[in-house]
């Protein structure tokens, strides 16, 4: 195209800028600082380690440890980059004992912030420090330390503003930081921890031989209680760790901890095996709890796939997903969790799983074309009209009308089953034609309901179905802007952290498109003034708490289409009926009435079922009929 | 024990005492009402431990004194279901015996000491309101209260006396009922502390059990618990613990709002049918203001729109204030159709205030939503 234009000069970048776009990769914010040092440390041999953080660690970190220490002639090397003691040549990249080996972070740090070391080694009389502020190194200077290192960083970023313009509230890089702290915590427990945040102990974590103590101590004597204690060793990989009972669950999978060779680490396909196992076990929207180590010979894993190491490959991805399914499956099915109901056969719920992931997604597109909207962004891409979404048909347990047809989602023809017809086929879509009536069902224990069905016996959780009638209408609502916000005529205080307050400030607009309104209130309150109309018993306080929980869960800044969603969960789980509850006939019709919860998909998209089908086949079979 | 008794007298006192005891309860002769006879009178008396009741009954001939235990079913039901005018009653430790003309009921006893005191009206200070004005006290604001609510003691209404006024208030949270009017206070009343919330149960039960509106009643409120009595009936009632909104602080004092006079009847009328496509989870009713008049409207996915037009002594530019419709609907039923109302709005943000020139007010939280 633009022919005549001169070709542009290709130049080598100079170190400092080259340092600069390095350190974007290692340093996003105070808590990869408090990430790196920690490692550091630990691979420095230390058994005490202090962290002191100010201002969520934008104005300093700094670490102090009781290790090998750096020799006062190896000072610039350190903060030099890739300058690393740790490893040697290219094949020791697959050899990786250490948590550091890539020689960047310190160089990284010391481009954009002013990063002071100080060290001494054991066998030296004196230690030695070096400063560096903005990637320009001092003199090495001698000075009277301790044996050990201690490095600060302070004013992180500020020699690149636009950097520094996006962190977050001090309560929200605290947040961070407390997580990187703890990651670390947690691999580590043979070691003396403190973490210091403006002159306040957030912890004290002395060494311990037993990893659940320090899982209790960092995470609290109520979750230490609630765990199971796992393990399996195939070949040599060896997996040992704790896994809490179903009935402690988080709405996010932020409490799922997996170690690597002690190195935390994150891993879809591991995180998706931990949900797999829990299925069936856990609610709709909830995850479960685990704090999972991986021992296996370094070489089964590359680790220098993530600038920050988070992410690794496996040399078998597929074989440890089974080892971990396979090693809870059977911890779960020998311990006595709760009642299993069986499933259905597998080839039979295939088909299922398949329409409903159809049905997920395109629900998840919608919400997501949503909460984009809501943020006002991208919105000349986005078509004003709302998705179309299939008609979910009211519903009323109380309402004095009964609801007609239910439109194009009619499960059957007009013809009344004989038990002659061809059945399964005749569910083609007929829109205009009316159900037959639902069969009468029975609530049983006022838990379940039963009914028959064209298939055979089904037997239904009625807290499962209502609250999966309820999402879809709330979800509804949302999409359609016409859900209602009901002021309140005094409004209620929560009182909350000063992290979880920032987290629900943030969050604040998308709170308002649900109908709760948020106001910071001074200290550690918040007012809420209004809160969506149809849930009139709505407790704000433990809903806020619920919401803040999430927020602070997910990893990315502030993911709309999960937090919606999840809320929408959260709301119709609290709005529907419970196990327990006993309903009256009406109630249970009604309910019965929106068959196509329980009768074309036996089971919610992401959870446990909402109803098991005993097909007539299947009866006759265990009658010993056929 | 054992008295001639006019059977429709007994039947009606002792139907409004069965409303008090619990149908189920592990102190099984809860389950009962007793009934004491003496010299001057006969008494029924019902408890449930949270409220008591004493009603005194008229038309009983006495033979001998004492006291009984009755179950309320079965005893009820024969008083029920029998055609005579008068009835025999009999109670002896070996138990009950009811006989009418041509029909006779013989049901086990027991012992009636053994039922628990229920509190009779002691106080020598007290403030005295008509039944009228305090039935009415509370069918204006029992309907506003919330007996789900965690955050404030909402499950009842709220008695507040001052200078020779009996002030009710009963709120959710999202509205609230005040009403107010005359009362007096007799002897040394001395200033309780703490709030005086009577539970809806037991408002419920004094507005349907003071049945003579002549009667004055007499109210003496203590630091746990209330009592009150007319010439025949005395009810107890602890009261609810807890905070209590600052009503006064919710209460609009406004000067600029506009205020429109308008007639029950006609907007209740006009709201049931801009009503008539809302449901459950759509609630709101959008009211707007006009040169001239209200329109009333509302529109909810899947059911349809409505558009309700009324003339109004309106002018100004135009306001529209979007209100739960129930809750209009609250306000409207417990006015007489022929009255007349004050609305006054500001602002679509702003609380929705009704009042009346008879002590009543009533304000109402409006709905937000995007349209
Ligand atoms: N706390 C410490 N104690 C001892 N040596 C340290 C410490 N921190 C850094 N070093 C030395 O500095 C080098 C560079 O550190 P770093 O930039 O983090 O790279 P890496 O950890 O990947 O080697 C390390 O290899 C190590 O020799
Ligand atoms: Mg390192």
């Amino acid at each position: 195209m633009n022919r005549d234009r001169a070709a542009p000069e290709i130049r080598t970048l100079p170190a400092s800028v080259v340092n600069k776009i390095a350190a974007g990769e290692v340093i996003e914010r105070p808590a990869s600082v408090v990430k790196e040092l920690l490692e550091n440390a630990v691979d420095a041999g230390a058994t005490h380690i202090d962290v002191t953080v100010e201002q969520g660690g934008s104005a300093l970190v700094r670490v102090s440890d009781n290790g090998c220490g750096i020799r006062a002639d190896q000072l610039p090397l350190a903060v030099a980059s890739h300058a690393t003691s740790k490893i040697s040549q290219a094949d020791d990249l697959f050899q990786v004992r250490s948590l550091g080996f890539r020689g960047e972070a310190l160089a990284s740090m010391a481009e954009v912030s002013q990063l002071l070391v100080r060290s001494r080694v054991a066998d030296e009389p004196a230690g030695a420090e070096l400063e560096v502020i903005g990637g320009r190194a001092g003199t090495v200077r001698p000075c009277g330390c301790p044996v050990g290192t201690t490095l600060e960083v302070r004013q992180l970023f500020f020699n690149t503003p636009v950097r520094r313009k996006f962190l977050r509230t001090t309560q929200t890089e605290n947040g961070h930081t407390v997580e990187a702290f703890t990651r670390i915590a947690l691999a580590c427990p043979g070691i003396h921890m403190t973490l210091r945040h403006n002159d306040r102990v957030l912890y004290d974590l002395p060494a311990v031989d037993r990893w659940v103590e320090r899982i209790r101590t960092l995470f609290g004597a109520e979750l230490g209680e609630s765990l199971i204690w796992v393990e399996s060793r195939v070949e040599e990989v060896h997996l040992t760790g704790y896994v809490a009972e179903p009935g402690v669950s988080r709405g996010s999978n932020r409490m799922q901890y997996l170690l690597l060779n002690g190195r935390h680490i994150r891993d879809r396909s591991l995180q998706h095996a931990l949900s797999e196992a829990y299925r069936g076990l856990l609610l709709t929207g909830r995850f479960p709890v685990a704090f999972l180590r991986l021992e296996m010979p370094p070489e089964l894993v590359d680790v220098n796939v993530h600038p920050a190491k988070l992410e690794v490959r496996f040399a078998d991805g597929r074989r440890l997903y089974s080892q971990l399914l396979g090693t809870l499956r059977n911890k779960f099915l020998t311990t006595d969790l709760t009642a299993r109901a069986q499933l259905p056969p597998a080839d039979d719920t295939e088909l299922n799983h398949g329409l409903d992931r159809r049905q997920a997604e395109s629900h998840r597109q919608a919400t997501i074309r949503w909460a984009r909207g809501s943020a006002g962004e991208e919105a000349a891409s986005q078509p004003a009209r709302l998705p179309p979404f299939p008609a979910v048909p009211e519903f009323r347990p109380f309402g004095a009308d009964r609801p007609v047809p239910d439109g194009p989602r009619a499960s059957t023809g007009p013809l009344a089953p004989d038990g002659m017809g061809e059945l399964p086929s005749a569910r083609a879509d007929a829109p205009h034609a009316w159900p037959p009536p639902v069969a009468a069902g029975l609530q049983v224990h006022n838990r379940y309901l039963v009914t028959e069905t064209e298939e055979g016996l089904v037997v239904i959780d009625q807290h499962a179905l209502h609250e999966r009638i309820l999402y879809e209408q709330l979800r509804q609502r949302v999409l359609a802007g016409t859900l209602e916000s009901q002021r309140l005529l005094v409004p209620e205080p929560v009182s909350l952290t000063p992290t979880e307050i920032a987290a629900a400030l943030e969050a604040r607009d998308v709170l308002a498109r649900l109908g709760l309104d948020v106001e910071p209130f001074g200290g550690d309150t918040l007012l809420v003034s209004s809160y969506p109309a149809m849930l009139a018993n709505f407790n704000p306080v433990e809903v806020l708490r619920q919401i803040v929980e999430q927020l602070l869960g997910s990893d990315k800044p502030l993911d709309r289409r999960d937090l919606v969603d999840e809320l929408l969960h959260m709301i119709a789980c609290k709005a529907a009926v419970k196990a327990g509850d006993r309903l009256s006939r009406e109630e249970v019709q009604t309910l019965l009435e929106q068959r196509q919860y329980y009768q074309d998909a036996h089971h919610c998209p992401h959870g446990r079922p909402t109803a098991l089908v005993f097909t007539s086949a299947e009866l006759d079979k265990r009658f010993k009929r056929i | 024990m054992k008295f001639v008794c006019d059977r429709e007298k007994l039947l009606a006192a002792f139907q409004t005492a069965a409303t008090v005891a619990p149908s189920r309860s592990p102190k099984s002769i809860l389950q009962n009402v007793k009934l004491v006879v003496t010299q001057e009178q006969a008494t029924l008396l019902a408890t449930d431990m949270e409220t008591g009741i004493r009603i005194d009954v008229p038309g009983i001939e006495v033979e001998a004194l004492g006291s009984a235990v009755l179950p309320v079913v079965r005893f009820g039901s024969i008083l029920r279901e029998s055609v005579d005018t008068q009835l025999r009653v009999e109670a002896d430790p070996q138990g009950l015996r009811v006989r009418g003309d041509r029909s006779e009921f013989n049901l086990p006893g027991q012992n009636p000491d053994e039922f628990p005191e229920v509190a009779a009206f002691e106080d020598e200070a007290y403030h005295e309101v008509s039944a009228r004005l305090l039935k009415e006290l509370i069918r204006r604001t029992l309907f506003a209260t919330d007996t789900e609510s965690s955050r404030y003691a909402l499950g009842g209404v709220l008695l507040e006396f001052v200078e020779n006024q009996i002030i009710a208030v009963g709120t959710d949270g999202r509205r609230l009922a005040k009403m107010e009017g005359p009362c007096v206070s007799v002897g040394q009343v001395t200033h309780v502390d703490g709030t005086t919330i009577v539970p809806s149960r037991s408002m419920q039960l004094i507005e349907r059990a003071f049945t003579d509106l002549d009667a004055t009643i007499r109210i003496a409120v203590h630091a746990n618990d209330v009592l009150l009595k007319s010439p025949q009936v005395t009810i107890y009632s602890r009261l609810v613990e807890g905070r209590f909104p600052k009503w006064r602080d919710v209460f609009p004092q406004r000067r600029e709002a506009v205020r429109i006079q308008m007639a029950v009847g006609p907007v209740h009328a006009a709201l049931r049918q801009a009503a008539i496509v809302a449901n459950e989870d759509s609630r709101g009713i959008d009211f707007a203001f006009v040169d001239g008049s209200l329109v009333l409207s509302a529109s909810t996915a899947e059911v349809g729109q409505s558009r309700v037009e009324m003339p109004v002594g309106y002018s100004g530019p135009p306001l529209t204030v979007s209100l739960d419709h129930r809750f209009v609907s609250d306000f409207l039923k417990a006015l007489d159709p022929e009255k007349t109302f004050t609305f006054d709005v500001e602002s679509t943000e702003a609380a929705a205030l009704f009042t009346t020139d008879d002590g009543y007010g009533y304000v109402v939280m409006p709905l937000a939503r995007d349209r």
